[in-house]
């Protein structure tokens, strides 16, 4: 049965998701390394498949890769913007999918320039959303009637 | 090693996740219609790196699929399968490895990553979200 109390709770929720997937992307921008340790499920829980096609577990795993992006840009801002955002909040679990424009200049790593499909999952806990997923890809349209 | 007892819900989470990987060996579309959301609710991020929305489409691959496979099935082996449900959703992560003989597609080998999301609607699990990925471990420190 869906209630007022309810109501409002959703209504939060999903402001609240939507906050910090914005978030979320712009720390990407500066590979902001506070925002993960800040909202990133704590210890060994988090789950990330990178869109370099490797996977990072727990949270201190993908903060040390931001910690070297962040070296090998030298202050250089990546271009990323979100499109196609879409939010489901289901109870104390949220999804958020989207497709992602990349530009980044990581010196000596090299420059990426690549279109990717974002998956984003959220749990509260204690009270507090914080990620406990993220699936990175690389996005091509048109292969086998795709889009 | 301690036996965690699983609740009903992630019983009946692994069985459909199980169920879909089963599914995928042979392109079995009636499996996505039985538990794919309906409408154009689903989001489906493919391996062949294209995206699929709404039941129906991804129905039409895995008929074309199933078509150019001509009965031989694939291989579909998960590990380090991970099952979180909360409430009425539910997270699968999982690592995959894929070898699929497509006949004039050509022949896929592939090891990949897998998200799934599910929601219960109306009493019934159903898929809302898949995204499958290539998979290179060892990438910039990563695993």
């Amino acid at each position: 049965m869906i209630t007022a109390d309810h109501t409002a709770h959703q209504s939060t929720y999903e402001a609240e998701i939507w906050q910090l997937h914005r978030d979320f992307v712009t720390a990407n921008v500066t590979a902001f390394h506070p925002f993960l340790e800040q909202h990133m499920a704590p210890g060994a829980t988090l789950i990330w498949y990178n869109l370099n096609q490797s996977n990072y577990l727990g949270v201190d795993h993908i903060v040390e890769l931001w910690k070297m992006l962040a070296a090998a840009m030298d202050g250089r801002a990546a271009r990323f913007s979100s499109r196609d955002d879409q939010v489901t909040v289901v109870g104390d679990m949220a999804l958020v999918t989207y497709l992602g424009d990349l530009y980044a200049d990581f010196g000596a790593l090299g420059i990426f320039e690549q279109v990717g499909r974002s998956t984003e999952v959220w749990q509260r806990i204690d009270g507090a959303w914080e990620m406990i997923h993220f699936h990175c890809s690389n996005h091509l349209p048109g292969v086998m009637g795709g889009l | 090693m301690t036996d965690v007892a699983l609740t009903a819900d992630e019983e009946k989470i692994w069985e459909l996740h199980r169920g879909f990987a089963e599914a995928n060996k042979t392109g079995n579309h009636l499996f996505l219609e039985a538990h794919m959301a309906p409408g154009m609710t689903l989001i489906w991020y493919n391996l062949n790196q294209s995206n699929y929305i709404g039941m129906n489409h991804i129905v039409d691959l895995w008929k074309m699929l199933a078509a150019v496979s001509q009965g031989r099935e694939a291989t579909v082996e998960t590990r380090d399968d991970q099952v979180t449900v909360v409430g009425d959703m539910a997270l699968v992560t999982y690592l995959l490895n894929f070898a699929a003989d497509f006949g004039a597609l050509g022949k896929f080998v592939q090891e990949a990553r897998d998200t799934e999301v599910w929601q219960r609607m109306d009493g019934e699990w159903k898929l809302i979200h898949f995204h499958c990925s290539n998979y290179i471990p060892g990438v910039m420190g990563g695993k």
